[in-house]
């Protein structure tokens, strides 16, 4: 009888658990990028993502809201966006319009920067190199051939390629 | 080791489970689906929360203490006019549609082509008050006014989670009430209302200044959705981001520019061209240097004169000390709401109190006032402060500021509520809206006049709606007594056999709203019937017992 309410249990209780991606806050985002596209597109990425909503996720410290007589911050990377309701925004972020909407912002700007894409294409022609930097797991394998069969080799198909990776949601995913 | 007979009842058993189990989600999921009506594009409902942090009394506007004619007992705090220019006040009111409204309702407030009574907030309006808040301090109570199972997500959060908006909650102001968004899915746009340029700091996110990305967009969507699998709504929300965008930044803010312009001047004409008869209409002297004089029962003779927590009114008139009073960020939340909402952007918005507690009144003029520590060896210590704000948690608010701060600030509200209402109607929106003030409670006047403390006990509910075709007044309180007269205190309803709470208030907006409710065995106060919102609860008594507890 025991067994039989333990495997009872068992069964329904699986119902009540709800499985979803763990999406990277901005300070996730922000690293990563700047990785992919080099330091010069941080001013890029903080002004179209890094200090976006709270949908990108990533709470501030209130505490590191140092100003040392001074009416700025003494780390600007440090600010809480929104005011103080910024020490809790989420830390992980969330899937919304004002989170797509920052990503298309960020990575249209980021491919559309000639210095960026000449440092970028500097690196390495190969698609499959930069799908790495994405993806170093190979995850979304398809996508890389999806890429593959609709852009050139020239410079506005490593442009288009990148923003498509850039935009995909899976190298989001912590 | 298991025998025939043992395996086949283990085989029988688990096959028995997996099928329950299997059955069980199937229902749990119909059930689920039954249950939860999704706002969609073409028939959303919109929450709009106007939440006073900080508990001002609203005794002067919808705390309502004798509707229906209703027993009550006088106390010297609890006033809408002076009687005479040495701060004593009455409770006076006005029959309007059968209900004693507090007397500033009968008053003229701005609207676009001159001033107007405040029709639009009475015809559509059910007043719920006597509601026991079942918590202790400001951030507990609050809290429950937008997230009453501390467990669950917040009223805000579901609307988002349910709504096909463009954008999800907006929540204004930073306090424990707008730091208590909580939801599943979708996150809340936070406003940080004391930034110089709030709009362009939302609307940045959709704002394109160069090239048109569309082309681009477009070709990675089509990429994206050959490959989208399990991240569809990911690709829906790519593609409805995309939508947003825009290039021509300043036609929009331009449009909010416009907007603001309106409620500031709204508010200016409210406060500053319209006195309120018995309130500011007539000089309000202060105290005279000559009162000061060490004085060990200051509070008891003088109580009424303070401005906060150390500033004592001095003067000929009050009224030279608000020439340049104002609200503060009431009017740029007011133009941002309206933007969003005729824009379809958003259906649910939280408007509050930008720095934690809020002011009912900003820049009071503070030059010729002394302070308070005067009185403790009698010398003049002048204020140094030049201006001060009176704060929405009136502790230290005498008496005669009460008044005239409450009354000017709701006076100032009603002007922006009223023309807020216009502008639905004229949108055919405000049938799908349902505006709701609420505070985290009321308060109990000190006896001295000097201020008021917390009443936990007393929490004021107002909801404004299309839907809602003629006003009521719901919610029992006692009358009071000598030791503390009619205030607000919640007193038990027969027909629910307790008081209204909270979490009565949640379930109400989540049944009007068709949303799920994150609270159980609550009671309904407003059901829709017909088309129509109508209250469930009797109309409002005031019953015989303390006002204090």
């Amino acid at each position: 009888m025991k067994t039989f309410f333990i495997l009872l249990l068992i069964s329904t209780a699986h119902s009540k658990v709800r499985m979803e991606p763990n999406l990277g806050n901005r300070h996730f985002l922000k690293a990563k990028l700047i990785k992919i596209f080099g330091e010069s597109s941080e001013k890029i990425i903080n002004e179209n993502l890094f200090f976006s909503s709270s949908d990108v996720g990533g709470p501030c410290d209130i505490y590191e809201q140092v100003f040392h007589y001074s009416e700025n911050l003494l780390d600007e990377n440090k600010k809480c966006i929104g005011g103080k309701s910024g020490s809790r925004y989420p830390l992980k972020g969330r899937h919304s319009n004002l989170r797509t909407a920052s990503l298309i912002k960020t990575c249209f700007n980021l491919v559309e920067n000639k210095e960026i894409i000449k440092n970028v294409s500097l690196r390495s022609k190969s698609l499959e190199s930069h799908y790495k930097l994405f993806y170093p797991y190979n995850k979304s394998p398809k996508l890389l051939e999806e890429i593959k069969k609709n852009s050139s080799n020239d410079t506005q198909g490593l442009k288009k390629a990148l923003f498509t990776i850039c935009l995909s949601p899976d190298w989001q995913i912590i | 080791m298991l025998n025939r007979r043992d395996l086949m009842t283990f085989g029988g058993a688990s096959i028995f489970l997996s099928l329950l189990g299997s059955s069980l989600n199937t229902l749990k999921k119909s059930e689920g689906k039954n249950n939860l009506n999704f706002i969609n594009k073409n028939d959303q409902q919109n929450y709009i929360q106007i939440n006073l942090y900080g508990g001002p009394s609203r005794w002067v506007f919808d705390s309502l203490l004798t509707p229906y004619d209703n027993d009550f007992f006088p106390t010297p705090m609890v006033g809408t006019q002076f009687s005479d220019d040495l701060g004593n006040m009455s409770y006076k009111t006005k029959k309007i549609s059968g209900i004693n409204f507090p007397s500033l309702w009968s008053d003229k407030i701005s609207g676009q082509r001159g001033p107007i009574g405040f029709e639009n907030l009475i015809d559509n309006t059910i007043f719920i008050r006597g509601v026991d808040t079942k918590a202790s301090g400001h951030p507990q109570a609050s809290t429950k006014t937008v997230r009453p199972n501390s467990a669950g997500d917040s009223l805000h959060g579901i609307i988002s989670d349910n709504s096909s908006s463009p954008l999800s909650s907006i929540i204004m102001g930073s306090n424990p009430v707008t730091r208590s968004f909580q939801s599943q899915k979708r996150g809340a746009v936070q406003v940080d209302i004391g930034q110089r340029k709030m709009f362009e700091g939302i609307f940045r996110n959709f704002h394109v200044k160069t090239d048109n990305p569309n082309k681009l967009i477009n070709e990675a969507l089509k990429i994206l959705n050959v490959n989208k699998g399990k991240n569809s709504q990911y690709v829906k929300s790519l593609t409805e981001s995309s939508e947003l965008l825009f290039d021509d930044f300043e036609r929009f803010n331009s449009e909010y520019l416009h907007l603001l312009k309106k409620y500031e001047q709204l508010v200016k004409m409210t406060l500053h061209d319209l006195n309120i008869p018995g309130v500011n209409d007539f000089k309000l002297p202060g105290l005279k240097e000559s009162d000061i004089r060490k004085n060990q029962n200051v509070m008891d003779k003088f109580g009424r004169y303070k401005l906060d927590y150390q500033t004592m009114f001095f003067g000929n008139d009050l009224r030279d000390n608000l020439k340049n009073v104002h609200l503060g960020f009431i009017p740029k939340q007011f133009a941002l709401m309206e933007f969003m909402i005729t824009n379809g952007l958003s259906n649910s918005f939280l408007i509050s109190t930008p720095k934690e507690m809020g002011d009912l009144l900003y820049n009071v003029e503070n030059r010729n006032n002394f302070l308070l520590s005067s009185f403790d060896n009698g010398s003049k210590n002048k204020t140094r402060d030049e201006v001060i704000n009176i704060n929405m948690d009136t502790h230290d608010t005498g008496s005669i500021m009460g008044l005239v701060s409450t009354s000017m600030f709701f006076k100032g509200l009603s002007s922006c509520l009223s023309e807020f209402i216009s502008v639905l109607k004229r949108k055919e929106l405000f049938e799908k809206s349902l505006i709701h003030i609420t505070s985290e409670f009321e308060r109990i006047p000190e006896k001295d006049l000097h201020g008021s403390a917390h009443n936990e006990k007393s929490h004021t509910s107002t909801f404004l709606s299309g839907k809602i075709k003629s006003p009521s007044v719901h919610g029992n309180i006692f009358i009071g007594d000598k030791e503390m007269g009619t205030i607000g205190t919640s007193a038990p309803i027969k027909e629910i056999k307790r008081e209204l709470n909270q979490d009565d208030i949640a379930e109400t907006i989540t049944g009007l709203l068709n949303i799920p409710s994150p609270v159980r065995r609550s009671e309904k106060i407003i059901k829709e019937v017909n088309g129509k919102w109508v209250a469930q609860l009797p109309k409002a008594k005031n019953l015989e017992g303390s006002s204090v507890f």
